[in-house]
């Protein structure tokens, strides 16, 4: 199979110009690795790949960003309208580049060098815009276009910006260093073998490529000699190969379409199965009450999973239907359709070690839906343990279906289980903000040290409103901390503010564990000092005191 | 373990042997006067932590059954207040503190095992508590706000088809109507259905003080059936001194009690941070 002749438009730094900085030194980090940067911190020695502790040394006034696929493709969309313009047939690979088949569209617009030029003036427009919205004021990189035999070689194209005459890719790639190839395990296995250009690789034996590098090798090698991505589908794939679903009531938002898309997902992988096929070409299409429809092309490196062809959805309905007036619908969308385009042999992807685990968790997230579909998306959501002190603080709630943080529970359960307990009396050492941000990343460290945090049991009850109470000495008058962290007198009664100011005496106490926290930014700054105190009743309670008033933070029960 | 934690339990009411008591599959002593109910097939229970396996009938949670986590039944106790008087028919409730940490035992106990649990209606759960316990946080599905009158009995019983662990907190009295609905839904489905309901006021303020008139007004709002009955008996904490010490060690006495396997209730005392073993008391 000959490769698809094929043009690339990529827009350099996409994440960058996404996040409305392209005009300022600034990163894209995802896991405190840099993904991706502006020019001008690529000016200042920023380099991909590297820490965000060295990029910032680098550049210290380098503005830094967390990775978001969902901006990236949302902000993308009027780049790929533009396109859209000269071939219904563009492509999605990633955020940032998309590519459109050339023949047809060549012919009409006065051969490629003419479309090249047409099309990089359309995106190159796009981009103006979207970077004049998110509030960039120099222009970002200009919008390159190449075009080549085949999707890689076009990708690469367009980094150069070049034309490929036809039937040379080939040749033209075999300069290329391996490393283009975008795996890093393997191009380091085939540097040390002393292979450093796709021309080298190219010459290599395919079954022997195959039997040394497995598939992934066998991919590399399929690349190096210019041919198409994707070998020929073996087997028949089944003929109908589309998901439709209906929307009665019609949907206006991108979440409530996730939940539909879950359902078409799982049917179109559970039709792929059978044949031993996975997608790696997906075809969104939506559908509202006036008639207006939107379509795109979503194509993965790798076969897409359910949840990837979820997300896939969510992006680009949320970019239609958030985006700009202009292409927003005007009604709720009452039909989505799923369409695989392209598969692959299904060479497996590794699952949870119990596949039975895997099928229970597929349950639950089908459950899961339908519960957030009668409650909104909010209203579902999974604990993560986080750094803190107080016991509302030492867990995360996040909405069930967003990306978790890395620090795991289990984890940390089990961990702080096994320590000791006697470990009381924690100084009020002044938190430094390093330490802080040691903690919120400390993955590995068992127990992040957090001073002034109290030590376990936590308490089984945290009042999500603290409910207001008086502490008294003995003689009846309040109880205050110091400025060197100790009660200014004996703690005897506590008084319930609400509910008729019912008094119950304190049998024991311990504390005061003051915390200072986040003192350096005035507007953040709390100082709280907390005190464990068991009461007449025989419950025990944490108190604690915020700007002279005594609230009951949490019970022991 | 059996043996260990029991030899330096007290005697135990009719004179059994201590190790009859501990139902663990494989357990069965041989010799004693009446068969002992057999313990459940291990597919038709939900895990439990082991220091709590001695409680419950089958050395588990009841697939398809109803627990309800409770105050104890207000016979005599030698512990708390019974304040003023009560509706005729309603048994005076009392105060169970500890309530809550029984149901974070329990969450613990499944979710450690790789099993889902989903907590509805209890947005001051406190679940730095349950992970030191032992919890897999990223297996309990929490539902704070289920929605009113009309919502959450399809949120609970969607639950329900879905994970195997429900622990459901009723925001309001539930008619018994709905609490029949939600016991058949989890029967169908093999999922546990664990109503925690400590007849407290709601509110911020749940486990204050609920003596007196609040107390008086707070009625069990699980109308329906129950195959067990979870309790706390007495709860105590030790290590905290008047202005030194700290809260350290907690005991704990449960009961659990309720139908069929179960319907001698059984006491055990755990400590919190839990031991290795329980501690069972009798089998009264």
């Amino acid at each position: 199979m000959t490769p698809v002749r094929t043009l690339v438009v990529w827009c350099p730094d996409w994440p960058v110009v996404a996040a409305g900085l392209a005009d300022r030194p600034a990163v894209i980090v995802a896991a405190n690795r840099v993904v991706a940067s502006s020019a001008a911190a690529r000016a200042e020695g920023v380099r991909l790949g590297q820490r965000r502790r060295e990029a910032q040394g680098c550049c210290p006034e380098l503005v830094v960003v967390g990775e978001d696929p969902a901006r990236d493709a949302r902000s993308f969309e009027p780049v790929v309208v533009a396109v859209a313009e000269f071939t219904p047939q563009v492509e999605l690979t990633r955020p940032g580049a998309c590519a459109l088949p050339v023949r047809a569209a060549a012919r009409y617009f006065g051969g490629e060098a003419s479309l090249a030029v047409k099309v990089r003036d359309a995106a190159g427009a796009a981009v103006v815009a979207i970077a004049r919205a998110a509030g960039t004021t120099a222009p970002g990189p200009p919008c390159k276009v190449g075009i080549a035999d085949g999707p890689f070689a076009a990708r690469l194209a367009a980094r150069e910006g070049v034309i490929v005459p036809r039937s040379s890719s080939v040749e033209w790639l075999s300069h290329f260093p391996v490393e283009v190839l975008g795996r890093p395990e393997l191009t380091d296995v085939l540097r040390r073998l002393g292979i450093g250009t796709l021309g080298e690789l190219g010459e290599l034996d395919e079954a022997a490529v195959l039997a040394r590098f497995g598939s992934e090798g066998g991919f590399a090698h399929r690349l190096a000699r210019g041919l198409d991505e994707r070998p020929l589908a073996l087997g028949n794939p089944p003929a109908d190969l589309t998901a439709c679903r209906e929307l009665d009531p019609p949907a206006d938002r991108a979440d409530a379409l996730g939940f539909v898309a879950v359902g078409l997902a799982e049917e179109l992988l559970g039709r792929l199965a059978p044949y031993g096929l996975a997608a790696t070409q997906l075809l969104v299409e939506a559908e509202t009450e006036h008639g207006e429809s939107l379509r795109r092309c979503w194509r993965g490196d790798r076969p897409f999973t359910a949840r990837a062809m979820v997300d896939r959805v969510r992006w680009q309905l949320e970019g239609w239907l958030q985006g700009p007036v202009i292409t927003a619908p005007t009604a709720g969308v009452t039909m989505l359709r799923l369409t695989v385009g392209d598969t692959v042999p299904d060479d497996g992807r590794q699952m949870d070690f119990e596949g039975g685990l895997a099928e229970a968790s597929r349950q639950v997230e089908r459950g899961v839906a339908r519960v957030q579909g009668l409650l909104g998306h909010e209203a579902v959501l999974i604990a993560q343990r986080a750094g803190g002190r107080g016991p509302a603080e030492q867990i995360r709630l996040v909405a069930w279906g967003e990306e978790l943080g890395g620090d795991h529970g289990a984890k940390a359960a089990s961990s702080s289980t096994a320590r000791p307990k006697k470990e009381r009396g924690q100084a009020s050492r002044r938190s430094r903000p390093g330490r802080r941000a040691a903690g919120a990343a400390g993955k590995d460290r068992e127990v992040p040290p957090w001073p002034g945090r109290l030590p376990p049991p936590s308490p089984a009850l945290v009042h999500p409103v603290p409910v207001p109470v008086e502490i008294l000495d003995p003689d009846g008058s309040p109880v205050g901390v110091s400025g060197r962290g100790r009660c200014t007198s004996v703690p005897s009664h506590l008084v319930l503010a609400v509910g008729g100011g019912s008094s119950v005496a304190i049998t024991g106490w311990s504390g005061p564990w003051p915390a200072d926290e986040r003192w350096w930014d005035p507007a953040a700054a709390r100082r709280r000092a907390r005190l464990q105190v068991l009461l007449a009743d025989g419950t025990a309670h944490l108190v604690v005191l915020e700007q002279g008033k005594w609230c009951l933070e949490a019970t022991y029960d | 373990m059996a043996t260990s934690a029991l030899a330096g339990a007290p005697a135990l009411a009719g004179g059994r042997p201590a190790d009859s008591i501990v139902a663990g599959p494989g357990l069965s002593a041989p010799g004693h006067s009446r068969p002992s109910p057999g313990p459940l097939p291990r597919e038709r229970v939900l895990p439990v932590l082991p220091q709590l396996a001695g409680l419950f009938p089958g050395g588990g949670l009841p697939r398809g059954g109803t627990v309800l986590l409770g105050p104890a039944q207000a016979t005599d106790t030698p512990f708390g207040p019974r304040s003023g008087t009560c509706a005729p028919g309603l048994s005076q409730p009392r105060r169970a503190p500890g309530l809550t940490s029984m149901l974070l035992l329990l969450l613990a106990g499944s979710s450690s095992k790789g099993h889902w649990c989903a907590v509805v209606g209890l947005p001051e759960l406190g679940l730095t508590a349950a992970a030191e316990m032992g919890a897999d946080l990223s297996r309990v599905v929490l539902v704070p706000r289920p929605g009113s009158e009309g919502r959450w009995q399809s949120v609970v019983s969607t639950l329900l088809e879905t994970v195997d662990l429900v622990c459901f907190a009723p925001g309001s009295p539930v008619r018994p109507t709905d609490a029949r609905r939600l016991a058949a839904r989890a029967r169908e489905r093999g999922s546990t259905l664990v109503v925690f309901d400590p007849a407290f006021p709601s509110g911020a303020a749940r486990g204050l003080f609920p003596t007196g008139e609040r107390a008086r007004r707070a009625v069990a709002r699980w109308p329906g059936p129950s195959d067990l009955r979870c309790g706390v008996k007495e709860s105590s904490w030790s290590g905290l001194e008047s202005g030194h010490g700290l809260l350290s060690l907690r005991q704990l006495e449960a009961e659990v009690g309720g139908r069929g396997a179960a319907s001698r209730p059984r006491r055990g005392r755990l400590q919190i941070p839990l031991e290795p073993v329980m501690t069972l008391l009798s089998q009264s």
